[in-house]
């Protein structure tokens, strides 16, 4: 148990060092290079010249938003067939990250398109981006799944019914994105929608990649704490 | 697949509705006072109420599933009739599509009275085909029947139960209701015939996928 703390504390102060060194990175980036953004900067003072920042605070918790229900899917296909309690307190707990990463990403998205989509004199918080309204009803589904865990006694039937929710509710992710397309609202988002992707350059790169690397980890060190503490509380109740 | 069977779950429930309309009854009222009130939402006869009628023609059918769905499977368990099902030797997926089909019923009858109360509370001219508007209006609705009732099931034995299913069947929805609202815009407002009317892959491709998850995981849903 000494050991396994002392790790812990190790990993935690690696990945103090390493994110604030990406944000510092981040931060300290030049502005867009206006030779590789066709059509910019759209008026003087754009606030995008260092505005696009916001994308290495943001983007890192949208992949854990999808990664970490990815996980509760698994666990709970998992908590089906082998009907271990384990794999329900792992999936219940990523979801309940999941939540919490889909809100980070919901506002700082929001404050992106602000500064990206909106007009001298205008706001632009919302737009019905594709990408935006779906991860907007991936919260809510998980806003549901996390209810209907709320409102369930047993803990049995609980597991059961949230790891079926848990395996429908990943379907209306990708669905819903497919929906909006159709709907006719435009991707205002490089991945594959038919828009000249934003190319970063090699110092951007690096900052990207450390920034994903160290999501990653901070996600893997919660679910780890927040499962144990879960355990924890079954333990001593 | 016994289909005898999914036909004697979805009869025995129309029998019972049939013998006491308490779920009928409060639909079609419901689905009379929604419409009303929606036509406060713009001035009567104005542009943009015509607009946005469709969707709300749509949303009548929603909220008015809802409060039918929400009963097809509590019902059984307030009257502890869920036991006796489940001791049938019908499989899990056989009561599954029963109820889906009665709540489908339900909802066609509803359908066929609540379309013309709206052409006559909106005073609205389709500008489409009537036959293609009820077409779409079907197809969205075995898509809305097909979530609903897997759901329905789901809430029982959740300690607030209405109020979870509205939760846990909108945000799973959505990948219908846009199409259906879509579709039925380009048919009631820009008078397309059905053809070129793509949505309607989309409501199909859905309502595959969805009862798909659907017959997979309900035996899980309903075992005790």
């Amino acid at each position: 148990m000494k050991i396994e703390r002392k790790y812990m504390l190790a990993l935690i102060a690696f990945l103090y060092v390493l994110m604030l060194f990406g944000m510092y990175r981040a931060l300290t980036l030049g502005p867009l290079d206006p030779s590789k953004v066709p059509g910019f900067p759209r008026y003087e003072g754009d606030p995008m010249e260092h505005g696009y920042k916001i994308f290495f605070f943001s983007m890192q918790f949208g992949v854990l938003t999808y990664i970490a229900f990815f996980v509760t899917l698994v666990c709970s296909v998992l908590f089906l067939k082998n009907r271990d309690l384990k794999f329900d307190t792992i999936a219940s707990n990523s979801a309940k990250l999941a939540l919490v990463f889909s809100s980070i990403v919901l506002i700082n998205g929001a404050i992106f398109s602000n500064l990206a989509w909106s007009l001298p004199g205008s706001s632009a918080y919302w737009i019905w981006e594709p990408k935006q309204t779906t991860t907007l009803i991936l919260w809510f589904v998980l806003v549901s799944y996390l209810a209907l865990r709320a409102t369930v006694d047993d803990e049995d039937t609980r597991a059961r019914l949230s790891a079926v929710i848990g395996i429908f509710g990943f379907s209306a992710a990708p669905l819903t994105l497919l929906s909006t397309i159709i709907y006719g609202a435009k991707s205002m988002h490089p991945a594959g929608f038919g828009q000249e992707a934003f190319q970063l350059d090699p110092q951007g790169r690096t900052v990207f990649g450390i920034m994903i690397f160290g999501a990653l980890i901070l996600y893997a060190i919660l679910l780890w704490l927040s499962v144990k503490i879960e355990n924890l509380e079954k333990a001593v109740a | 697949m016994d289909f005898k069977g999914v036909l004697l779950v979805a009869k025995k429930d129309l029998k019972i509705e049939a013998r006491s309309r308490d779920t009928l009854s409060f639909m079609f009222v419901f689905a009379f006072v929604i419409l009303v009130m929606f036509n406060f939402s713009a001035e009567p006869f104005s542009e943009s109420l015509m607009d946005v009628a469709p969707g709300l023609l749509w949303f009548v059918f929603i909220f008015t599933g809802m409060l039918g769905l929400s009963r097809a499977f509590i019902k059984e368990k307030d009257a502890g009739t869920l036991e006796g099902l489940r001791l049938t030797p019908l499989g899990a997926n056989e009561i599954l599509i029963g109820k889906m089909l009665y709540n489908l019923v339900l909802i066609l009858i509803v359908e066929i009275i609540a379309l013309p109360l709206f052409i006559g509370i909106f005073n609205y001219q389709i500008a489409g085909s009537v036959l293609d508007t009820i077409f779409v209006l079907t197809l969205g609705n075995i898509g809305f029947v097909v979530v609903g009732s897997f759901m329905s099931a789901i809430i029982l034995s959740s300690r607030s139960r209405e109020l979870v299913l509205q939760l846990l069947v909108l945000p799973i929805l959505v990948p219908i209701i846009v199409p259906t609202i879509l579709a039925l815009r380009k048919i009631m407002i820009y008078g397309e015939s059905l053809p070129t009317v793509l949505e309607i892959r989309l409501i199909v491709a859905y309502i595959i996928i969805m009862s798909t998850l659907s017959f997979l995981l309900f035996s899980y849903v309903l075992e005790e």
